[in-house]
């Protein structure tokens, strides 16, 4: 898969507009629409079941959640299949833009789930997975899970670009030190 | 004259009750998938947090598991718990009466 990228955002009138530059090579829509079939199925409704109990609270959440999911599919889906990404720079209002980094986001989950389970969090978490990698069809939904990350710094970049300011060179072991600020506030 | 004192004495338990009612907490949880800069745009836009103290909670969930990300009254609590999942990071509610 080859990937070339460059994002921003623009102010067409007063709305803003996000511009995803982040080429891929002739085909690999297809690889990642294959990759990614079965994701939006549903939403994982253990996260709302641990938080509302098994309520009717709960149940809404669902069929919220399973809504959200089908918009995010059908955004992800339609720029694939008309292989937007293959064309050149990808311009999308900022709501559609943020259901994309959305929907990149429970790619991503997915793919760690299913495809990638056998990878640890730590070498997913690095990026550097590549001694688990052990057949192709794990390289290529390895591939995918990079391209989804890449995607959404692009648009986060592009929706906000203080977001990344002091982000780079964090780890665990240095990056910004506490503040010493209480550990949360309330309103 | 005496139902309303009565009535004031009910008002005014049942308003002692709400206060004492203890506040919940909303926290995120940490996971391997979600970037850095992402878990910090969703804490700037779902709460309005400032970049800084956006960057403060999402360090928090990276080194430490977990961060109390609000804390305030149980319904408001609720909704920004879904926004959160809305945005596919693992987050829970907690009473702090449950301590």
């Amino acid at each position: 898969m080859c990937i070339s990228c460059t994002s921003g955002n623009s102010l067409q009138f007063w709305k803003v507009k996000v511009r995803i530059n982040l080429r891929i090579g002739p085909g690999d829509s297809e690889a990642l629409r294959r990759n990614i079939r079965g994701v939006w199925t549903g939403p994982k409704e253990e996260l709302s079941r641990r938080a509302f109990g098994d309520s009717d609270l709960a149940d809404a959440m669902v069929a919220d959640l399973a809504e959200d999911y089908a918009s995010e599919g059908e955004l992800v889906d339609r720029l694939l299949l008309e292989k937007s990404f293959e064309k050149g720079p990808v311009l999308l209002a900022e709501g559609e833009a943020e259901v994309l980094l959305r929907a990149c986001s429970a790619i991503r989950l997915a793919l760690r789930e299913g495809s990638l389970g056998e990878v640890p969090d730590e070498a997913l978490e690095a990026g550097e997975a590549d001694d688990w990698l052990t057949a192709p069809r794990m390289r290529e939904a390895f591939a995918c899970y990079l391209f989804f990350a890449g995607l959404q710094e692009h648009i986060i970049h592009g929706l906000d670009p203080a977001v990344h300011e002091g982000l780079n060179g964090l780890d665990d072991a240095g990056g910004d030190s506490d503040d010493g600020e209480e550990p949360a506030e309330t309103e | 004259m005496k139902a309303a004192a009565s009535e004031t004495e009910t008002l005014t338990r049942e308003a002692t009750a709400v206060e004492t009612t203890p506040p919940w907490r909303v926290v995120v949880l940490n996971d391997p998938v979600n970037l850095m800069s992402y878990v910090v745009l969703v804490f700037k836009r779902v709460f309005g947090y400032p970049t800084v103290k956006a960057r403060k909670h999402m360090l928090e969930v990276h080194r430490l598991g977990r961060s109390v990300v609000w804390t305030g009254p149980r319904e408001r609590a609720e909704l920004y718990v879904h926004q959160l999942h809305q945005w596919k990071l693992s987050a829970i509610l907690e009473s702090e009466g449950t301590d």
